[in-house]
């Protein structure tokens, strides 16, 4: 007795199952993406914490800071605007997908304005504010860097 | 026994080089610049804390300052080496793109 056989797949040949799959596969990962897109407003956001921070170092280069338990009004509110503006960044920066990096680096930043207020505190002599105001320099240009090479797509130019 | 910055950097870029791999020439120059800036400042606030012009306090204050200030820098690397394997890929793809197309004998790429 001959078997019937039913062959379902008799219209497609070896060579169109494989363009199919090449085809489904090329499709599915035409342009990927491994990190999240440029944003213009985490952009903003944070020159705008950058130029808030260079104003207030600029101020604290001309007269330094002596040892104190409490924070003046000024440098309260310096630190509170800023702490704002970095929550609401944090949260930008969570709401879109693979932006883990962008994110880890807000928190850091969120983290040495927390440790700047500690070190107020401290004191922070004229001749010293320099390397805290490099540290916040390179912290913000970092971030910065970052968001402008997803814009352009690529790591900077060497 | 006062910090060497050079040092400093040395050993801070043979790490950073040995944790990208491959990946390394395309963070190098801007990574370096940043990291050897880095530890200028760590040397410079050793400096101060052993002439005593800076308390133990602000010593591990700035410290904690500078290292924050390092992962910051190494995460946008980081970042941009994921950018460069993303355009890497999708240059590759744009390059089969024509191929795919006349052979499937319509537009799908």
């Amino acid at each position: 007795m001959k078997i019937a056989t039913t062959r379902p797949f008799a219209g497609f040949r070896p060579i169109r199952c494989l363009a199919l799959a090449l085809t489904l596969a090329l499709t599915a990962c035409t342009s990927v993406t491994y990190i999240s897109e440029y944003d213009e407003g985490l952009d903003r956001g944070v020159t705008a914490v950058q130029v808030a921070t260079e104003s207030f170092f600029t101020q604290l280069e001309h007269t330094g800071r002596p040892p104190s338990p409490t924070l003046s009004k000024d440098e309260q509110a310096f630190l509170d605007q800023v702490a704002v503006a970095l929550t609401v960044l944090q949260t930008r920066a969570a709401a879109l997908p693979k932006n883990e990096i962008t994110s880890a680096q807000l928190a850091l930043l969120k983290d040495s304005f927390s440790t700047l207020g500690e070190l107020l505190k401290a004191g922070a002599p004229r001749d010293q504010v320099q390397t805290i105001r490099n540290a916040f320099n390179a912290s913000t240009g970092a971030i910065l860097k970052l968001e402008l090479a997803k814009k352009r797509g690529g790591p900077p130019a060497a | 026994m006062a910090i060497d910055p050079e040092a400093l950097l040395n050993q801070m870029v043979t790490a950073a080089a040995a944790a990208f791999k491959g990946k390394w020439p395309d963070v190098k120059d801007y990574a370096t610049s940043e990291l050897n800036k880095i530890a200028q400042d760590i040397a410079f606030i050793e400096a101060q804390r052993l002439t005593g012009a800076m308390t133990e306090e602000q010593a591990k204050l700035q410290l904690h300052l500078q290292t924050n200030a390092s992962k910051i820098v190494l995460l946008a690397a980081h970042g941009m080496t994921i950018l460069a394997v993303e355009a890497a890929i999708n240059a590759a793809l744009s390059v089969v793109k024509d191929t795919v197309n006349k052979a499937l004998g319509f537009v799908i790429l």
